[in-house]
């Protein structure tokens, strides 16, 4: 299993899934109640963010082409607020991996992250190296590498090397400005596609043309985007760095080299903790509605701590990582997820969902 | 989702449906028998086919010329056919899981090893402070702050101290793929033809190449010798008082045919299909091929599908010919559900089909690394069908799993493959 590590979010390494047959438990929420929930969800919490990102991602556009027409420090300093305010809008939306994301592998091509074989480095050093003028064409980006067509390739090229190297409309800058747009091209994309096609799929689940058998089905994809993504979170964002107990690694951190590390993890908890009862029809008032008020209440009081002890944590993990204090507290944190992955698998037995493919078991 | 559970309901209706005509079942102790018979043949045979390779080698390093080499490369894919089949028995059975990344770790950042071109390989990673340590260069390593003596390159060498050195698991420094990248070095073709072409040199005392040719020589030598030791405890593992084999017949019934059809399952899906191939296809990546400096991929994968199969129908031909054979899971399952057994061979002979195209694309100069490479949609859907195949047979494995009512079986997964049927046109 240690050797098959993958290295892709959000569901990543070493997966598997149970094969388990769908028993009925008890009194679970109805049909109708489903479709409720489904679609605050789709328009309140899904549709939103796509929009938000597809807008910041638009901006981050035109800002690496400004940057390239004039590279300056202010133009730079203006690209890299630009990502900055894309990644918070990604990571925002990060952890919903079912619908238009999944089409042409976007998911992977907005994100190969970990990047435990350096391959991301290495291919844009190639791309860099050939100068090669087709690739700088959003179609070429499309049947590209998943290394190098997404937002942690934008990051090495914003937020490491020197200015100098973007001067004079360079290929470094083209390039640079070639990914901002295939970004902001998949994400434009995504948003209409879950407008015209999915969100539809999800609203009329059970005929003939949906995607899915029932809302209760469709449930389950949404309640994955809610529990999946907590273990994954503790596994990939906190103890990978945190390491063996030997030594930190804060290259493991995601976005390390634009410092945001812990800003994803604050706002991937957020998203969740909206996605679980930030709209009046929402997964804690089903399980209120299931006589599991206590539940509900734990969860979401987990919710808040996580998020609390988060503030708290100073970054950045490059340097702020080595302090023990930083340590206790990621460890921390840590462990109120376990409680909160806990807590959430003991929800669904209570909403008669079985998750399924719950890809991280096993591990 | 949904497919998959219409697939299950049919295929446990038409079970139930079938008439009750069939041949009994064999008795599950005499499949698993069988089984670890076969366990034990496979992993002799590994033992075997690695010994010649050492032979091949010792010839190589008492006079390195481009003819010694190129017998050494040839003993090495034919060690490969063996031990590839072996891999259907590692998920499931946790002694050879456990033991697995000493011979087989993969993938691997080789500039730990030996030197490397750093403008195809890099000169840095986020995750790897060893990434260009070159041991054969450098007689002293610094980890986090330790100095580590590495002036004698031997088999303890390797396995106690350089291998996952600093708990990073690319740093693979022994098992087949270090032996694959000291015979044949980097492949700096990208996804061009061509494998990796080190020069036959780079092992000479009198004329080196590549520097450091003595420690290249003990290092290939190492790693060779540890190959065999290890192969030698797995042997041991399938022995009739063996650990991995006792394991497996203390099991009750059911969770000993779990075990077995984990380890087919996981080895199709999540490892197969996904890590090795669906992920290279995303990536285009030359490096992201299982033997990236061989480029004998295309035989590595076959032998990997046929090893499924060899333990779904209790059969394996052994390298001699002789054929190890007796009561298998097919026969237990067409006891049972015969339809179910029918679609399981039915996706075996498609897997290995898809795997024979990709082994008569590699024999016309379309390797693995050029099927995958960005500019090559025909070698792309090639490599895709081969990934489809595996996720139907893993279909047909899920099923199987259901009409046999096992509880609790966990298959390997992937990301790279997970909900493929979500995905819209």
């Amino acid at each position: 299993m240690k050797q098959a590590s993958s290295p892709l979010w959000p569901t990543l390494l070493g997966a598997a899934f149970l094969l388990t047959l769908t028993g009925v438990l008890h009194a679970a929420p109805t049909e109708q109640q489903w479709k409720t929930v489904n679609h605050a969800l789709v328009t309140e919490h899904i549709i939103p963010r796509y929009q938000h990102l597809a807008e910041s991602s638009n901006v981050l556009k035109n800002s690496t082409s400004a940057l390239c027409q004039q590279p300056d420090q202010a133009h730079l300093s203006a690209a890299q607020q630009a990502f900055h305010r894309t990644m918070d809008d990604w990571e925002s939306v990060q952890h919903i991996q079912f619908g238009p994301i999944e089409n042409l592998m976007r998911n992977f091509s907005m994100q190969f992250w970990p990047d435990k074989k350096n391959l991301i480095g290495k291919q844009l050093n190639i791309l860099l190296a050939e100068q090669d003028p087709a690739t700088l064409k959003t179609d070429a980006l499309y049947k590209a590498s998943i290394g190098v067509k997404g937002l942690p390739a934008l990051e090495r090229l914003l937020f490491t090397g020197q200015l100098s190297e973007l001067e004079n409309n360079s290929y470094r800058c083209q390039l640079t400005s070639t990914i901002a747009a295939y970004i902001a091209e998949n994400s434009a994309a995504t948003v209409t596609e879950w407008q015209q096609a999915y969100s539809p799929s999800v609203f009329n689940a059970g005929s003939e043309d949906s995607y899915y058998d029932d809302h209760q089905e469709a449930a389950v994809d949404m309640l994955k985007s809610l529990v999946e993504p907590v273990e994954a979170i503790r596994d990939q964002k906190i103890l990978r760095p945190l390491g063996n107990g030997e030594k930190v690694r804060p290259r493991r951190s995601e976005s390390w080299r634009s410092e945001r590390s812990i800003r994803n993890i604050q706002l991937n908890m957020a998203s969740l903790q909206d996605l679980y009862e930030g709209h009046p029809d929402n997964v804690a008032s089903l399980l209120r509605q299931q006589g599991a008020a206590d539940q509900a209440d734990k969860i979401s009081g987990l919710f808040n701590d996580i998020i609390a002890q988060l503030k708290a944590i100073q970054g950045p993990l490059t340097t702020t990582l080595y302090q023990p204090q930083t340590v206790t507290q990621l460890q921390q944190v840590s462990a109120s997820l376990k409680q909160l992955d806990l807590a959430l698998n003991a929800a669904m037995k209570t909403l008669d969902i079985q998750l399924g493919f719950n890809s991280r078991d096993g591990d | 989702m949904h497919l998959k559970s219409f697939l299950s309901a049919s295929i446990i209706a038409a079970a139930l449906q079938a008439p009750m005509a069939f041949s009994a079942a064999p008795a599950p102790a005499d499949i698993i028998d069988n089984y670890a018979d076969i366990a034990l043949a496979t992993y002799e045979d590994s033992l075997f086919s690695a010994k010649n390779l050492q032979l091949s080698i010792n010839k190589l390093l008492q006079n390195p010329t481009p003819a010694t080499l190129q017998q050494a490369r040839t003993a090495w894919i034919a060690a490969r056919v063996p031990y590839q089949q072996s891999e259907a028995f590692r998920f499931g059975n946790s002694i050879v899981d456990d033991w697995e990344g000493r011979v087989n770790a993969w993938p691997l950042d080789e500039g730990l090893i030996d030197y490397v071109d750093t403008g195809k390989y890099g000169t840095e990673s986020d995750e790897n402070e060893q990434f260009r340590a070159n041991v054969i260069a450098n007689t002293s390593l610094r980890v986090g702050g330790v100095e580590i003596d590495a002036s004698k390159i031997t088999p303890e060498l390797l396995s106690e101290t350089l291998h996952e050195v600093d708990g990073i698991e690319a740093n693979v420094a022994s098992g087949y793929h270090a032996i694959e990248f000291l015979l044949w070095g980097q492949d700096l073709n990208g996804t061009n033809p061509g494998a990796g072409n080190r020069p036959a040199t780079d092992f000479s005392l009198d004329n080196c190449t590549g520097g450091h040719c003595d420690r290249r020589r003990d290092y290939l030598q190492a790693a060779t010798q540890l190959l065999i030791t290890d192969l030698q405890e797995m042997v041991g593992n399938w022995q009739d008082d063996g650990a991995a084999r006792q394991e497996l017949t203390a099991k009750e019934d059911n969770d000993a045919i779990a075990t077995i059809l984990t380890g087919i399952g996981s080895l199709a899906y999540g490892e197969l299909a996904g890590e090795r191939t669906k992920l290279g296809l995303m990536l285009h990546d030359p490096e992201e091929e299982h033997d990236c400096f061989s480029d004998n991929t295309h035989w590595s994968h076959f032998y990997d599908a046929k090893g499924i199969r060899n333990v779904y129908q209790g059969k394996y031909s052994r390298i001699d010919g002789s054929v190890v054979s007796g009561p298998s899971l097919s026969d237990f399952v067409a006891a049972k559900a015969p339809v179910a057994d029918q679609n399981m061979q039915n996706k075996l002979v498609a897997t290995e089909a898809a795997a024979q195209t990709m082994v008569d694309a590699a024999s016309q100069g379309q390797t693995f690394d050029v099927l995958i490479g960005e500019n090559n949609p025909k070698g792309n859907q090639m490599v895709q069908t081969f990934v489809d195949s595996l996720t139907d047979e893993t279909q047909a494995i899920e099923d199987i799993i259901a009409v046999l009512d096992l509880d609790g079986v966990e298959l390997e997964g992937s990301d790279s493959l997970d909900s493929p049927e979500k995905v819209m046109e």
